[in-house]
């Protein structure tokens, strides 16, 4: 099995976990800048990154943002996938189909559509001025914290209802029928079938997209106007700006430890929840 | 007998959730065909002018070229690592297969900023220079998980006595795999390399971080998008987009004959 | 450090700066061993001594030799009297753009550009950190006479000093701009102090550059303590940065770039934008928005002049000299202050210019300009205990970034 499974586990090995411990050992070790380090061991990476408050608030935000943009995905998309595996028969793959491929546009483009859509001379402003609903065009499409989370949810939007759509393919219809057959009402059907056994899917659906989001350093830059800064833009920054890899390194690696507990609280959701 | 449920409400609410998944896609499409330099509504008039600057400026042809490779050479390795190791997880036993699914699904699990900060560090401290080569690297070990998933979902449910059987009957193992698995688990396989494909192509925040003097395609777009931008990008998208559905749907049929 | 419109085929050469983290000192170690190696180079100091060469005395032969140009895109000048230059003296120019100022600083020191080029620039702030990492060849100026035509402010004024340090030159100022505000003229008068910006009407309508430099010395004049030395204290560069928080909080965006403050513009996002260029009214202009303007307000405005320079250990030096040379030509220095939106330094261009191009500085007024009103300032690279320095100013901003 080694041997099959070899050269997956040298490039993971390689190209993952090697950069990965080369970049905690960076964490403890002092910048200089411009890409200097000093090889003493030093902990103000960490403690500097941590009493920061200007971090802390955007640690909050950003998290927030993740959350949110979560939330809202699981909560469009229970409902169409909902819809495409139960109500559909033959039109059910062209439809998940459709759902695939609204990605296949460029993600950066498909950001900046966001510009011709919210702008001040955008669709949805123009259409509000013309049927009167506003004088003046409105600011806050653009630029602002909800052009970055629908931005956002369009995005996972996708893949919340491929993964929905999948844990409830595993549900038997014939479930659902009997359940009904034998007097429960719709809703019932839904709470005590459906929704415990998709929840596994739910969770770690929110757990992806809650991790993802938050290392997303574009869609904020780009929409997020006054408030486009998150720790991934930070991070990139004292990469890229301050050559300062054991401060970047260092919020890295705190991130990961939310990372780490948010797929732990999955976890151990799913030991008490999955059937 | 199976009562077919009519849910007028869900058939709205679903039509609405596509026509927002598409509404940004719509705006790409409409005004890459926009007469002048401008993204801003209202759309100014049909023009092709966009699609002729794509193709003839050398900045485009070159990106494009070196995202051609990048994909390509990424779907190679990942194909050839990532099928044997789906071939790896559906023979083993079980404790075996959990191990090393989630060590394989472990890239996924992280933001592709993590990827491309580590692997920037490695190759700084090995002094390695910055290339195409690099950045393959990054989009390899990024799609790995995804192609994985894909193509070890489908060999699940491919019968092991198939491969049994070709052997109690004295095919040596690679005649196995070249008779029977691999004919089998293709659509799978082709599945996972597009996904791969597609998945590189668009690969912009672990590239940003490994790409040396040579942009791919996605980096070109976003510096347009941060300096000064037009419909070119536009174009450019549209005609990916085209060309992927094209190539999508001609595949299908393609592996449809093969299953027939 | 402004960020210029980006070529599309960018270098993100920052990589380069990161490459060796793992070695130890920059070239400041090696520097007396550099100085050594430049002055063997090239001739003694700047007069009219016999050019050096590899041919006996007159110019030497440059056929068929390339020009490894490394600096930002439009400073290889593809103008006409350029390009007619290079094809009829067989010189063919390769190019490497860079995305930010600090591109140049880490190709030279630690990124392995020493030996493959031999032409580059850098803004004058730069002067004192580049001459100190040994960054540019100290330079011959009998090889460049057509220098010699350029304002006195250039070669012997305030501005020189960034230029020709302790008699010796290191790089020929080429361009010049200022930074002040781009705003909308169909929708309001210039605004007259960066202070209006405040202004309730102003609310959510202006966008910000994001330009850590530009913004230091613009917030220095509008507080009333711009130095052209750059040394301020550590509580001065916090009254800057609170300066700014104000202006963000009643600003729509900070702007990624130059160019797409153009955008914004155009598309009516942003009435104004600060700090500005007079080029964001061309990129404006493109997107058929032709009512962009620039203003510089009453409290003075950012300058920057940039220079060509050798970078040490170039091959082809030649090559170089002559480029430099012919950049000074009256016809060059029209065309390149069309192209590139900025000033010229030799007033025999300002007649060919056009009325536009030569309407969009105030050259009658440029000794008074670049000593008193904007002068050149300095990127405090590293400074006497006590003031800010350059990764100060970076850090300081991103924390009005991220505020």
């Amino acid at each position: 099995m080694l041997l099959l499974a070899g050269p997956a586990l040298l490039v993971i090995g390689g190209a993952l976990l090697i950069p990965l411990l080369l970049l905690l050992m960076q964490s403890f070790v002092v910048s200089l800048g411009y890409g200097q380090l000093r090889y003493s061991f030093t902990l103000s990476n960490y403690s500097s990154a941590l009493s920061d408050p200007v971090y802390r608030t955007i640690a909050v935000r950003t998290f927030a943002m993740a959350a949110a943009t979560a939330s809202v995905c699981l909560i469009l998309g229970y409902p169409a996938a909902f819809f495409i595996t139960f109500r559909l028969q033959r039109a059910r793959n062209l439809a998940l189909f459709l759902v695939v491929a609204s990605l296949f546009t460029s993600y950066l483009v498909r950001l900046y559509a966001w510009y011709t859509i919210f702008g001040q001379k955008g669709v949805i402003n123009t259409a509000l001025k013309a049927v009167g609903l506003i004088d003046s065009p409105v600011s806050f499409l653009l630029f602002s914290k909800w052009a970055v989370l629908i931005a956002f949810v369009n995005v996972f939007l996708p893949f919340t209802i491929l993964i929905l759509a999948s844990s409830m393919q595993s549900i038997p219809a014939d479930l659902l029928e009997n359940g009904r057959d034998l007097g429960a009402s719709a809703i019932q059907s839904f709470t005590k079938v459906v929704l415990p056994l998709t929840t596994p899917g739910l969770v770690s659906a929110f757990a992806y997209i809650f991790v993802l989001t938050s290392g997303d350093y574009i869609t904020p830059a780009l929409l997020g106007g006054k408030r486009g800064t998150t720790l991934a833009t930070i991070i990139t920054d004292q990469f890229v700006a301050f050559g300062n890899q054991p401060g970047g390194a260092a919020i890295s690696f705190l991130m990961m430890i939310v990372f780490v507990i948010v797929y732990v609280a999955v976890a151990q959701s799913q030991r008490y929840k999955g059937r | 007998m199976r009562r077919r449920r009519r849910s007028w409400g869900l058939l709205l609410y679903t039509t609405f959730v596509f026509a927002f998944l598409f509404a940004p896609v719509l705006m790409v499409v409409l005004f890459s065909f926009n007469r002048t330099a401008s993204l801003t509504f209202p759309f100014s008039g049909w023009s092709t002018r966009w699609y002729e600057e794509v193709f003839g400026s050398p900045d485009y042809r070159s990106a494009i070229a070196a995202s051609l490779k990048v994909a390509v050479a990424t779907v190679a390795i990942v194909g050839v690592t990532g099928t044997l190791a789906a071939i790896a997880v559906t023979r083993y036993s079980s404790r075996a297969r959990e191990a090393l699914r989630s060590v394989l699904l472990v890239p996924a699990a992280l933001p592709g900023l993590f990827l491309g900060i580590g692997l920037l560090s490695l190759f700084v401290r090995t002094h390695t220079d910055l290339s195409l080569g690099t950045v393959t690297v990054g989009h390899v070990i990024y799609t790995l998980p995804y192609f994985f998933l894909v193509a070890s979902n489908r060999l699940l449910r491919f019968d092991p006595l198939l491969e049994e059987t070709a052997r109690d009957l004295g095919a040596g193992s690679f005649t196995t795999f070249r008779k029977v698995t691999l004919p089998i688990s293709a659509p799978a396989l082709i599945a996972g390399g597009l996904v791969v494909f597609s998945l590189s192509w668009d690969e912009v925040l672990i590239t940003f971080f490994t790409v040396g003097s040579q942009n791919t395609l996605p980096l070109l777009i976003y510096s347009r998008v941060r300096q000064a931008v037009d419909p070119s990008i536009n174009a450019i998208s549209t005609l990916l987009l085209a060309g992927s559905l094209v190539f999508i749907v001609g595949v299908r049929r393609f592996v449809v004959d093969l299953q027939q | 450090m402004r960020k210029r419109p980006e070529a599309p085929s960018i270098r993100f050469t920052r990589r380069e700066l990161l490459r060796h983290a793992g070695v130890a000192a920059l070239a400041v170690g090696g520097l007396p061993a550099l100085l050594e190696a430049c002055s063997n180079s090239s001739s003694s100091g700047g007069s009219t001594g016999p050019t050096v060469g590899p041919s006996a005395g007159g110019t030497p032969d440059i056929s068929g030799t390339t020009l490894d140009f490394y600096s930002w895109q439009g400073y290889d000048l593809p103008v006409k009297p350029i390009k007619e230059w290079l094809t009829s003296n067989d010189v063919s120019l390769k190019a490497s753009y860079i995305a930010t100022h600090d591109d140049i600083t880490a190709k030279f020191t630690t990124g392995g550009g020493k030996g493959n080029y031999n032409l580059s620039t850098y803004e004058a702030g730069w002067a004192p950190l580049y001459i100190q990492l040994g960054i540019p060849e100290e330079l011959d100026t009998s090889r460049v006479p057509n220098f010699q035509k350029a304002y006195d402010i250039f070669k012997t004024g305030e501005a020189a000093k960034w230029f020709n340090v302790d008699g010796k030159q290191y790089a020929f100022p080429f361009t010049w701009g200022i930074q002040g505000i781009n705003y909308q003229s169909d929708v309001i008068d210039a605004p007259a102090s960066y202070r209006d910006l405040l202004k309730p009407e102003f609310k959510d309508k202006f966008g910000i550059t994001d330009d850590p430099v530009s913004t230091v010395v613009i917030g220095a004049h509008v507080l009333g303590i711009f130095k052209a030395d750059s040394l301020y204290t550590a509580d001065q560069l916090a009254q800057i940065m609170d300066f700014w928080k104000q202006m963000k909080a009643n600003a729509r965006l900070i702007m990624p770039s130059y160019g797409n403050m153009g955008d914004l513009l155009a598309s009516g996002e942003i009435i104004a934008g600060t700090p500005g260029w007079a080029a964001v009214n061309s990129f404006a202009a493109d997107k058929g928005d032709d009512a962009v303007k620039h203003t510089v307000p009453e409290e003075g405005s950012a300058t920057f002049c940039d220079a060509y320079m050798i970078p040490a250990e170039a091959q082809n030096a030649d090559t170089a000299y002559a480029f430099m040379d012919e950049v000074f030509t009256p016809e060059a220095q029209a065309a390149e202050a069309a192209y590139l939106v900025q000033a010229a330094v030799v007033p025999d261009a300002l007649p060919l210019m056009d009325d536009a191009t030569r309407a969009l500085y105030p050259y009658d007024d440029i000794e008074s300009l670049l000593t008193t009103s904007a002068p050149l300032e300095a990127i405090p690279a590293k400074t006497p205990s006590g003031f800010a320095n350059y990764q100060d100013w970076v850090k300081a901003w991103e924390g009005v970034k991220a505020a």
